[in-house]
């Protein structure tokens, strides 16, 4: 035992740092209601920043500390706060994929400026140590646990106490309220985005030294943030800091048995988000509740289904993919795997466009499918068998998801899927049932009857128009409306004796299906299908934010928007050989995604109502006063 | 107490509590499956409780609800409706992105979901036909076949009452529950309302509960009431008789009807 005392110290210091984070986290969104997936983007652009001025510039450490916490915290904080104002009334799906859009563009802003590869990033606290209870301690991580406990302990004041800290609970409630007892309501959530995208910033400069400089896993240590948040309900600041500390505890201790036992290599890695997951599958109902959802509304008009594909949009189409093996000869490879991704973006499509659910694990499923139809074929199966086998196999994986669906929705909907997608690629992905017992990846072969490129590269949008049949299948059927009429009003259709609950399970298996289908199709296109190929951050999170900007405009369809998204994220990288001109592509996909989530509050004919803006007639409640509720929806212009 | 096999709703000792606060107290209804039952009270006499409770969005604290002779007081809402429920709301509750035909025809196949492994992906021919065939009935008879390709969400909200009461006529429900459906309404509007709910409910044979505000409405559609205060039921029969009982007269009726003095005298010990 005597051993493991270490690894509580260190547990609880680490654990202070994400604990600051998740505070952060959890303030803002009290407060605004929209749950900032960019936190721990902010915060690795926070330790650059600090890299520049105090390893770069020279500047002494407490000086960087201070510029980079007070410039950081008031760019952020108040821009965070205006796309947070804006996005109040957007659709759930839309208010994730605004911050998901931030955080692509700050991921890419800060690899343009430091590389993708990890850099050294100095210590800048005291590293001297001493002994207590026959525990080296280091004066870094009392520093640490101190600053993570008056934090805690000063923000659960602030909030109880101050007229400030009140108000922030306050505001999402009812805006006009906080107005009323005598504070500006966009000084009070521009307070708390400021107090929140500081304490981010103040994790990621205090967690870097002990990673180094990388952008992508000092993001991902501020998404462990994200089960300590669940712990806390998103709601309790003391409880937030407990889990935090808690899970990380339990990461020091599980990384340290798992030095003996090599089977539990991946338990570290995979624990806070196995947490995130559980907190939100087991929640019993009403345990968690979405903040801000009263001033949801749906705002978005989707004009009928065209009941004809058309041939004026499907000749073209096909004539294209048609000449793709003469036009781009020398990229073939890439124009195949554009096509696989055309799958996997329609598999996307059916939730986020009709079921009107995020999925943000669309990856896992399609390297579930990968991995069946590898082992599937291994074991004798014919290619085509294995390839339905892939899809099938990811059907239940699809179901189990969905169980939180059934309950849970908009963030938290987006939360589960986020953290089992993490939680697969950092525990599952490493079983030898999946993708090998050896880092190596695994060689797949191409159907006998498709084996050339040419070949292999028409059989994709053959399997494609299939699946493309099955969505629209799902789309114009009874599935299709239903969806409609849920996203609607539940409520409506409940009462004409639908069992809601079940939709969504379905439209997840459904997409699982189509997804697994897509990953099968993957590994034979280069030879070779590795667990790098499906990592949920950020290739899941891309799709989301590509099919959001491409499908902006309705009309295009399912289809088209997923062609374009998929030309966007696999082909037209292709052509770019520069690192810095790939991000540059990656950070304009962001900026779109962050435009179009902006503009889905905008365009439509209702207009949206921002928060604190006084509510049209029409939505206030129970109204009897014939006069109040005049006709007004009648003569609107179509 | 009749037979089991009682056509309607009937709940015994139905009672529902928030905290310590009793919103229900000991309520029996029956509530015939033919003609249109109403159900006042003054606010706060907790009708809307009364009503979610027999519909299924709250639980029963205690008191069994029965519909058809079918014991439903444990079953969620959708299993509710299948077993005879329909309703609307006191705020329409339509599907906004759709038009009204889709709102109507939705309210028809409904019943279809789930019925065969199939039946999620695509109606069956005959089914199709039915559907199409009760929507433009229903929609005829509360005079929206022209409004039929509008988006539901662009109505008025009169249009939009008269399509929630379509919809659900649509579908297989023997009982529906009109929560305040007068709400939102002008006098006109109501008016007509009222028309259309009588004819409707004539034509297809359904039974109506309805919860409603405006007495001049319930005088005119209701044969029989129930008169609710402070969650106990303080008078059950017919419409002419609620209209002349001096219990409902004093905890209620001052409001609006019927004479002018004695609303006077009433809004008088009511301030």
């Amino acid at each position: 035992m005597t051993d493991y005392l270490p690894m509580f110290v260190s547990g609880i210091a680490d654990g202070s740092v994400v604990a600051i984070a998740a505070m952060g986290l959890v303030l803002s969104y009290k407060a605004s209601g929209i749950f900032n997936f960019a936190h721990g983007a902010i915060g690795a652009v926070a330790a650059g920043v600090f890299y520049q001025l105090y390893h770069l510039n020279g500047l002494p450490a407490w000086l960087a500390l201070i510029i980079t916490l007070v410039a950081v915290g008031l760019v952020f904080g108040f821009l965070m706060e205006r796309v947070a104002y804006f996005v109040a009334s957007a659709s759930a799906t839309m208010k994730v994929v605004s911050t998901i859009g931030i955080m692509i563009s700050l991921s890419s802003l800060f690899n343009i400026r430091y590389g993708g590869i990890t850099k050294e990033f100095p210590s800048f606290l005291p590293q001297e140590t001493f002994t207590f209870l026959d525990v080296n301690i280091a004066y870094e991580q009392v520093i640490v646990i101190a600053l993570g406990l008056a934090l805690a302990i000063g923000m659960t004041i602030f909030f109880r106490t101050t007229l400030l800290g009140r108000g922030m609970r306050a505001i999402v409630d009812d805006p006009q309220l906080v107005g009323l007892i005598g504070l500006n309501p966009t000084t009070v959530r521009r307070w708390a985005w400021v107090i929140g995208v500081t304490f981010a910033a103040i994790a990621g400069v205090f967690i870097a030294p002990n990673i180094g400089l990388d952008g992508t896993t000092l993001t991902l240590l501020v998404v462990e943030g994200f089960g300590a948040a669940a712990i806390g309900r998103f709601s309790s600041l003391p409880l937030t800091y407990l889990g935090a500390v808690l899970i990380q505890i339990g990461v020091a201790v599980t990384g340290k048995y798992s030095a003996d036992h090599p089977s539990w290599q991946s338990v570290p890695s995979a624990l806070p988000f196995a947490v995130l997951f559980l907190v939100l599958l087991l929640s019993p109902k009403g345990w968690l509740v979405e903040v801000g959802a009263s001033l949801q509304q749906r705002v978005t008009t989707i004009p009928n289904q065209s009941r004809k594909i058309g041939a004026a949009k499907l000749v073209p189409m096909v004539a294209f993919i048609i000449a793709v093996p003469y036009l781009f000869q020398d990229h073939m490879l890439a124009w195949t795997k554009g096509m696989v991704f055309v799958i996997l973006m329609l598999s996307l499509s059916l939730l986020v466009r009709l079921s009107n659910q995020v999925s943000l694990c669309q990856m896992t499923f399609a390297a579930v499918g990968a991995a069946a139809s590898y082992h599937l074929i291994d074991h004798g199966m014919p290619w085509s068998v294995a390839l339905l086998g892939a899809g099938l196999v990811a059907i239940p994986i699809g179901a189990f998801v969905a169980i939180p669906a059934v309950r849970l929705s908009g963030v938290y909907l987006a939360l589960a899927t986020l953290s089992f997608g993490l939680f697969m690629q950092t525990f599952m992905f490493e079983m030898p049932f999946m993708f090998g017992d050896n880092p190596l990846p695994l060689i797949t072969s191409r159907p006998s009857f498709a084996e050339s490129d040419k070949a292999y590269f028409y059989m994709i949008p053959i399997v494609g128009a299939l699946c493309y049949g099955l969505v629209r299948l799902i789309e114009r059927g009874r599935l299709g409306q239903l969806l409609r009429s849920k996203a609607d009003s539940p409520i409506a259709l409940e009462s004409l004796g639908v069992n809601i609950a079940l939709l969504p399970l379905v439209a997840f298996c459904a997409a699982a299906f189509l997804a697994g289908i897509a990953g099968a199709l993957l590994g034979p296109n280069i030879g070779v299908v590795s667990k790098g190929d499906f990592h949920t951050i950020p290739t899941s999170l891309l799709l989301v934010a590509l099919l959001v900007l491409n499908g902006r405009e309705r009309r295009i369809g399912s289809l088209g928007a997923s062609l374009g998204a998929a030309i966007g994220l696999v082909v037209l990288p292709e052509y770019i050989t520069s690192y810095d001109w790939l991000q540059g592509l990656n950070l304009l996909f962001g900026v779109l995604a962050v435009e179009a989530a902006l503009a889905s509050t905008r365009s439509s004919k209702t207009k949206a109502v921002p928060p604190g803006e006084p509510a049209p007639i029409e939505t206030v409640p129970g109204s009897s006063d014939p006069v109040a509720a005049t006709p007004v929806g009648g003569s609107h212009v179509q | 107490m009749s037979s089991d096999t009682f056509s309607g709703l009937r709940t015994r000792g139905l009672t529902v509590r928030y905290g310590g606060v009793l919103a229900v107290d000991s309520v029996d209804l029956d509530v015939s499956g033919t003609g249109i039952t109403g159900l006042i009270g003054p606010n706060g006499a907790g009708k809307t409780s009364l009503f979610n409770a027999c519909a299924g969005l709250v639980r029963a604290s205690e008191g069994t609800v029965e519909l058809f002779g079918k014991d439903v007081t444990r079953q969620k809402t959708h299993k509710r409706a299948r077993n005879g429920f329909g309703r609307t709301f006191q705020r329409v509750e339509l599907f906004k992105t759709l038009t009204v035909r889709d709102n109507v025809e939705m309210g028809h196949e409904a019943a279809y979901v789930w019925r065969h492994p199939y039946s999620l992906l695509r109606a069956l021919p005959s089914e199709r036909r039915e559907t199409r065939r009760v929507a433009e009935e229903v929609m005829e008879l509360c005079q929206i076949t022209d409004l039929a390709d509008r988006v539901a969400g662009s109505l008025s909200t009169g249009e939009q009452r008269m399509v929630e009461l379509a919809r659900v006529l649509a579908g297989p429900a023997r009982l529906l529950l009109l929560d305040e459906p007068s709400s939102g309404l002008t006098s006109l509007e109501r008016g007509r309302f009222a028309e259309i709910l009588l004819d409707a409910t004539n034509a297809l044979g359904r039974g109506v509960f309805v919860v409603e505000h405006d007495m001049d409405l319930v005088a005119r559609i209701c044969t029989n009431v129930y008169v609710l205060n402070f969650g106990k039921l303080i008078f059950a029969g017919s419409m002419k008789d609620a209209l002349a009982s001096e219990t409902v007269q004093r905890s209620y009726l001052g409001e609006s009807v019927p004479t002018v003095d004695e609303a006077a005298s009433e809004g008088a010990v009511n301030a």
